[in-house]
């Protein structure tokens, strides 16, 4: 999965209880990250959502597609 | 060993690579909300009921697909080369559907993935599998 903008990134200048992002120090605890996974006959996902001060910011999207067989009725 | 009814494997091949020879370049990925129709009588892309929003352009992305049909453990296998991916995009109405059809042949399908209601703002990748058999994405 490619880097986020919100990535978080660990370097000695950040004070305490802060943490480094692209936008700048923030926080910790300002930003929260939840993966939340899923299941369905066609694909995995795992959806992963960005939340800055409780507000959703971002929220990728991963899904693994499944085989199709030629006599599958569902989708073909 | 016995004789049998069956389709054989060879002409399933030739069949898969008259519509997806290698390096084939015309193919695109559409992607539809959750209140659209798309799947097995789906004969050909279409705009009604497909995702809009800031970072998506109607018709969808290309899809990649260096590697042409090949047998894989007496299966027919197919799988694009390189993962769909949809950078930058804000699709905030639910979609749970991929088409993958053939620009060069009138639009026509070629199959449909249902991967659940999700709405994404930011990246939305659809990972293609290993193509080999069992894995591949179209199997025959």
């Amino acid at each position: 999965m490619e880097m986020v903008t919100t990535e978080l990134v660990s370097t000695p200048e950040v004070p305490p209880g802060m943490v480094w992002t692209t936008i700048g120090p923030i926080r910790a605890g300002e930003l929260q990250i939840r993966e939340v996974f899923s299941e369905t006959e066609q694909a995995s996902v795992v959806a992963r959502e960005y939340y800055f001060g409780g507000v959703q910011v971002r929220r990728d999207v991963h899904a693994t597609l499944k085989p199709l067989r030629f006599d599958h009725t569902a989708n073909i | 060993m016995s004789n049998s009814t069956a389709v054989s494997v060879q002409f399933k091949l030739d069949s898969m690579l008259a519509i997806l020879p290698a390096n084939i370049s015309t193919l695109k990925a559409a992607l539809y909300l959750t209140t659209a129709s798309i799947g097995a009588t789906t004969t050909e892309y279409t705009a009604t009921g497909e995702v809009s929003g800031a970072g998506y352009t109607a018709g969808g992305i290309a899809v990649t697909a260096a590697n042409a049909p090949s047998i894989s453990s007496n299966v027919v296998i197919w799988t694009p080369s390189a993962n769909l991916v949809y950078s930058g995009v804000t699709l905030t109405t639910a979609f749970d559907c991929v088409l993958i059809y053939d620009t060069a042949r009138s639009n026509k399908a070629i199959g449909s993935w249902n991967f659940g209601s999700n709405t994404c703002t930011g990246t939305m990748t659809l990972t293609m599998p290993v193509n080999a058999a069992g894995t591949a994405l179209i199997q025959g």
